[in-house]
């Protein structure tokens, strides 16, 4: 024993001097804090990276690079060259991807590094970008903070509202492999300033088919009974007058507690949805003389009229699309898998032939503090 | 006989030496592996394969309990005489042994692909080997004590697992049999290589101070282990979709990757670089089980220097194959084979040789 | 361990037994020769002369000037020696001391000498008397310096052994406090009593520590580290292996909680064995506080136990390796207070940690006073240049500093000084490493922890091995009610310490 330690210790020794081949030194890592993915008119892929700087003397905080490279692993090696030091994926905020890339099919396989190596991140935020991704990556906003947090804080917070989703990495991967459900992200735009518009929906290959707005994105989520945030509505009342200047039939309200519950059938060859939502709302804003302790009902009527005319309309344009963003497949494998089972790989048209009926029912349940 | 007094452990460290000597590296893809095969009903799997463990645990017991203060290699040379014992024995040391390598291969290999890429794989493994050589080279009750410590230590890692409870989604686990029985049924082999492990009591029962309890206390840790099992494979179904799940090679990693807090992110890297203390245990028995019995066959006391040379073995071996994920999982799956010859045939025949080697004796007294 | 056997086996003994058994002589002339001669070069030796009342036999006092009490002495004994009392025995007035003895040996006439006795030598006996005048310079009972309490008694050791038993004695009045003493070393001669309680301590424990001092074999011991060192378990550990104490109020619970004392004679401290880990976070005011503050209070100790421990490396860790799990708002902040720093994380970090401890220990050297004086300067000073000059990061010295006042927290300066020491291998390995190299660290220490014992008894325990009665006393403490046993950690051969009821308000 007393001979074995020493020498144990020395042999300990000598491979902890090759140890330390993996450091990398924080202020030298150059990070992927964004990244960019478009396609130029020859469709060549361009990507953009925007990293952050630490040194004092520089005057901008951020270094932003674009090439044209095939794969992302390999643009890596080109962007080395110029940027200060190592690249990596461990900290990325978004993925920003051009619309064009986004319309064809398998843009997926990009993203494939990110997923790969364990040591990149996987809650990166996929955004769609209406125009070109490297436009709004080389933007240096003057009185926002660095564009990169910025941007996930945008994002974020609409997300608390609702107005858009919020799609990881993550979860872009558990839809695009899940049969039941097809993927849907944040869309942005560049109009001056940055503009989160709403939500972009993909089909079962991954490729763009339309894109829907905050109003219709409160919609999806709600059928996804993915109820978290704020929901808060203004709906017209269709039979009051409609006001000159300012709305006289306008009130808004927004919804407290939400439950779904998505009943599955199948009959006469196609599956139906019988998808019961039950609200709980709060008014917050009402232009029209009403006495809500009365004819409350008639207001709640109402609400749910407005209510299923969208929730219908909205329907019929993913059912036309052939797409499924609300995961109705997930229903229907769980509730009626023999059924399922034949259809799981064109699921989008499956749903296109069902019929998705939405009941809502509203209770007012405050008035706030104005009669 | 009993010369264990000094290393005898109490039914907690009974029961916790055999649950750590089953959870190892294999719950983080078995998530994955039962889904390949049963698809969303591969959690029953579990269940199934742990009532054959229990069945195959209890006949080691019942064969171990005629002879209560012989550890396995006294009970070969009892049973099989001198040599031919110690010839018997000598696969089932090597077992323990190549056991012992391979968990910590796997583990090298998670902890080489999430941490350090560029560093070669012999120093992970001499990194392992300083505190286990610490902790082996003691009695069973240090490994004991360790045991329990570190059990009791991460006893929160599984409620970690809890914070992915946003997106969980109770829809994808529906419907039950999905494919009937026989996906269910092709899945339990999958599960062998996690739960192998209960072969340590046939080292451990000697040193049991409460032997009435044996059977008791391993059925508990067994249990311990099938709970375990079944909740992480059911968070993971939860939180993966059907058909996601098969792509991602961790399951359990790549869920916890997705857990973030505002002081913390990448949970995953945490989570597996604690998870050592867990899988730790593991090797630590296995290997002490190789090194005490190797010591025991030449007749030494003490087992510091087979423990020495084991672990410079293993180092030399990693140096030598340089084992990709690829090796690693053909030695998974060949480990698989073995065990599942040393859980269920060798219990099976160990008892029914002894009934009649008893039954001959009696009637040769007589 | 053979080469320090080695050079103790070859330790030359200086007297031989037959010259130490020699007889006293008869004549006192002969007698003072031969004194005089044992003790050559000795000015503190005194020799008295004088005819003893009331035959007027000549006798002769001998005793070291410093070691005895004058006054006793001059009063006690030779007045009545020389004009005599009432009370006569062989042959001479009988002085009016209790602690007397009869020596027939030189060899216990040159030990009680140098002792403090003082002996009597009369013309014509072959025995002496030794007188118990024992006085020295005596420091006044002071509250213990390094473990100041504010709740416990101000009381603490001094460097008289019998006046520690006697602290001791005060607080347990029993007669099943045994004591055993024993002396060690060859010339210190130290005497070393060990304290236990019969009824409570286990028989094995105390048969393993007296063998172990038995066995110490060396020329002196002068202090109770000293002893310590030579009795641990594991003498490579970088944790103390016993508890050791200025306060007689926690050796008191101590042995209350079955362990043993041993008071080491000149040295104002005494180790408390067997210890555990756990124990070296508790302290004597846990007691006295309300268990509720109490708990928050320990739970403290054990978060400022991680950090001391780990908040360098996992710094170093995740600044150079594993930056991935800092959010990504720290992550600019370190890494923007970084970009200024030349040096690796490693470097930077052991030059702030290195810069403290000198400050501590230079703080220890020099008065008070001017000892806060090097700690202002030092902590504002230093750290805040050093930032600006962009030596170190912002955070760096954020980490340091929490990392120092949490090693301070711990009521044993030993297990801080431990913890200190050992926070220096975690950041090698968290620098070699990252996070893998930190949790091989702690699996180390953990793995020493669990294997390490203190006077064969566990060391890990209650942690390991797991012993879930004592967790009411660990992290947390419970009401002293709930706590009727003993804590199992150190085998008490009684369980029971009170009885589980205790009186309710109006149930009275």
């Amino acid at each position: 024993m007393r001979k074995i330690l020493p020498l144990l210790l020395s042999l300990t020794l000598i491979s902890f001097t090759t140890g330390c081949m993996d450091r990398i030194i924080i202020e030298e890592v150059s990070l992927a804090l964004l990244v960019g993915i478009d396609l130029d008119e020859k469709n060549n892929l361009v990507l953009s990276i925007s990293s952050p700087v630490f040194s004092e003397e520089a005057k901008v905080k951020e270094e932003v690079y674009i090439t044209k490279a095939y794969t992302l692993r390999e643009s890596r090696e080109e962007v080395d060259k110029t940027f200060l030091a190592l690249t990596t994926g461990g900290k990325t905020q978004a993925v920003l991807i051009g619309k064009r890339v986004m319309e064809h099919q398998g843009w997926f396989k990009l993203l494939e590094p990110f997923l790969r190596d364990a040591k990149n991140t996987v809650n990166a935020r996929i955004v769609m970008v209406d125009g070109i991704a490297h436009q709004i990556i080389t933007l240096q906003p003057k009185d926002k903070p660095r564009l990169s947090l910025y941007l996930a804080k945008l994002i974020d917070k609409d997300n608390l509202r609702n107005m858009n989703v919020k799609i990881t990495l993550e979860d872009l991967r558990r839809d695009n492999y899940e049969n039941g459900i097809t993927a849907s992200v944040t869309e942005l735009r560049k109009d001056g300033k940055i503009l989160v518009t709403g939500t972009a929906l993909l089909d079962e290959l991954g490729r763009y088919k339309l894109s829907i707005g905050p109003d219709e994105n409160k919609l999806l989520h709600i059928l996804q009974n993915n109820i978290k945030g704020e929901f808060s509505f203004t709906f017209r009342d269709a039979n009051r007058p409609k006001g000159e200047i300012f709305p006289d039939d306008a009130y808004s309200f927004s919804a407290g507690s939400i439950s779904v519950k998505t009943k599955t059938g199948y009959q006469d060859d196609k599956f139906t949805f019988d998808i019961a939502v039950d609200m709980r709302v709060a008014l917050t804003e009402r232009f029209f003389p009403l006495d809500i302790l009365k004819e409350g009902d008639k207001l709640e009527r109402e609400m749910e009229r407005e209510f299923e005319k969208r929730f219908k309309k909205f329907i019929g344009k993913i059912q036309a699309a052939k797409i499924d963003p609300i995961g109705l497949g997930i229903h229907a494998r769980a509730y009626q898998y023999d059924h399922y089972k034949p259809v799981q790989n064109k699921w989008g048209e499956a749903l296109s032939k069902a019929d998705v009926n939405v009941k809502v029912k509203t209770v007012i349940t405050s008035m706030g503090t104005t009669k | 006989m009993r010369t264990y007094a000094m290393n005898e452990i109490t039914l907690m460290q009974y029961i916790l030496l055999v649950h750590g000597a089953q959870v190892g590296t294999g719950i983080l893809s078995l998530p994955r592996q039962l889904a390949e095969t049963s698809g969303t009903d591969g959690w029953m799997c579990i269940i199934i394969a742990w009532a054959i463990n229990c069945l195959a645990g209890t006949l080691m017991l019942l064969s171990a309990r005629k002879y209560p203060d012989f550890t396995i290699i006294d009970l070969f040379n009892y049973l099989f005489g001198k040599w031919f014992g110690k010839l018997l024995i000598f696969p089932l040391i090597c077992y323990f042994g190549f056991f012992g390598i391979d968990i910590m291969t796997n583990t090298m290999l998670y902890i080489k692909a999430w941490f350090l890429p560029k560093t070669p794989e012999y120093v992970i493994i001499l990194l392992f080997a300083i505190p286990s050589f610490l902790i082996v080279r003691n009695g069973l009750r240090i490994q004991a004590r360790y045991v329990v410590l570190s059990f009791f230590m991460m006893l929160w890692m599984p409620f970690f697992l809890l914070f992915s409870m946003d997106s969980w989604n109770v829809l994808h686990l529906l419907p039950l049999f999905k494919e009937g029985w026989g996906p269910v049924i092709q899945g339990v082999p999958k599960t062998i290589f996690a739960y192998t492990g209960i072969e340590v009591v046939f080292f451990i029962y000697p040193f049991l101070q409460k032997k009435q309890y044996a059977i008791h206390g391993f059925l508990i840790g067994n249990s311990l282990t099938m709970l375990y099992y079944l909740y992480v494979t059911l968070v993971s179904f939860l939180f993966f979709t059907p058909d996601g799940i098969t792509s991602v090679n961790q399951p359990v990693l790549s869920l916890l990757k997705n857990i973030e807090f505002r002081f913390l992110e990448r949970f995953d890297m945490i989570f597996l670089s604690l998870y050592l203390f867990v899988v730790s245990k593991c090797w630590m028995i296995f290997i002490y089980c190789t090194v005490y019995s190797t010591s025991r066959l030449l007749n030494k006391q003490d087992h510091t220097s087979h423990a020495a040379l084991y672990f410079l073995l293993a180092i030399a071996v990693i140096y030598v194959v340089k084992p990709t994920w690829n090796i690693a999982d053909e030695w998974q799956t060949t480990l698989s084979y073995l065990g599942t010859v040393v859980l269920y045939v060798l219990p099976v025949g160990l008892y029914l040789y002894i009934r009649g080697f008893e039954r001959f004796h009696r009637v040769k007294t007589r | 361990m053979r080469f320090f056997d080695k050079k103790s086996a070859a330790t030359d003994q200086p007297h031989n037994q037959a010259e130490e058994d020699r007889p006293i002589h008869q004549a006192l002339a002969q007698n003072i020769e031969e004194v005089k001669r044992s003790f050559p070069a000795a000015p503190d030796l005194t020799i008295f002369q004088f005819d003893t009342a009331p035959h007027g036999t000549p006798g002769a006092l001998v005793f070291l000037d410093g070691l005895s009490d004058k006054n006793s002495l001059n009063s006690h004994i030779l007045r009545p020696l020389m004009y005599g009392t009432q009370e006569v025995q062989k042959d001479i007035s009988l002085p009016t001391i209790s602690g007397c003895r009869i020596l027939t040996t030189w060899s216990d006439v040159e030990n009680a000498i140098l002792q403090g006795e003082s002996l009597l030598f009369l013309d014509g006996q072959q025995e002496v008397t030794a007188y118990d005048t024992k006085g020295w310079p005596q420091r006044g009972i002071e509250d213990p310096q390094l473990e100041s309490s504010l709740k416990g008694g101000h009381q603490g050791f001094v460097e008289t052994g019998m006046q520690n038993i006697s602290l001791i004695r005060r607080y347990i009045p029993n007669l099943n406090l045994r004591i055993s003493e024993q002396k060690i070393g060859r010339r210190g001669k130290t005497n070393v009593w060990i304290l236990y309680l019969e009824d409570i301590a286990h028989p094995e424990v105390l048969q393993e520590l007296e063998t172990r001092l038995s066995k110490v074999d060396v020329d002196a011991v002068i202090n109770t580290g000293e002893l310590a060192e030579f009795i641990e378990d594991n003498p490579f550990s970088p944790f103390p292996q016993f508890i050791m104490t200025e306060r007689p109020d926690s050796a008191a619970s101590q042995l209350l909680a079955g362990r043993f004392v041993v008071i080491v004679d000149r040295s104002p401290s005494v180790i408390i064995a067997p210890a555990t880990f756990t124990s070296f976070l508790q302290s004597v005011d846990d007691y006295s506080t309300r268990w509720l503050v109490t708990s928050f209070i320990r739970l403290l100790r054990f978060i400022a136990l991680f950090i001391a421990l780990l908040l360098p490396a996992t710094y170093i860790a995740f600044i150079s390796y594993n930056y991935e799990v800092i959010p990504i708002q720290l992550f600019l902040s370190v890494a923007e207070s970084r970009a200024r720093v030349p040096f690796p994380p490693l470097i930077e970090a052991l030059m702030m940690e290195i810069m403290i401890e000198m400050m501590r220990e230079a703080g220890i050297r020099l008065p008070a006073p001017v000892g806060q004086t090097i700690g202002i300067v030092g902590g504002i000073v230093v750290g805040q240049a050093a930032v600006q000059a962009g030596i170190v990061s912002n955070i760096m010295v954020i980490v340091v500093a929490s990392t120092a006042i949490a090693s301070f927290i711990f009521p044993s300066y030993d297990m801080g000084t431990a913890v200190r020491l050992l926070r220096f291998p975690m950041m090698l390995m968290a620098s070699l490493f990252g996070i893998v190299g930190i949790v091989i660290g702690c699996m180390t220490l953990v793995g020493h922890l669990v294997a390490l014992e203190s006077l064969g008894t566990p060391y890990g325990s209650p942690l390991a091995p797991l012993r879930l009665v004592d967790m009411k006393d660990t992290f947390v403490r419970l009401p002293l009610w709930t706590m009727f046993r003993r804590p199992t950690s150190t085998r008490p051969i009684q369980k029971i310490r009170m009885r589980r009821e205790r009186p309710r308000g109006d149930q009275r």
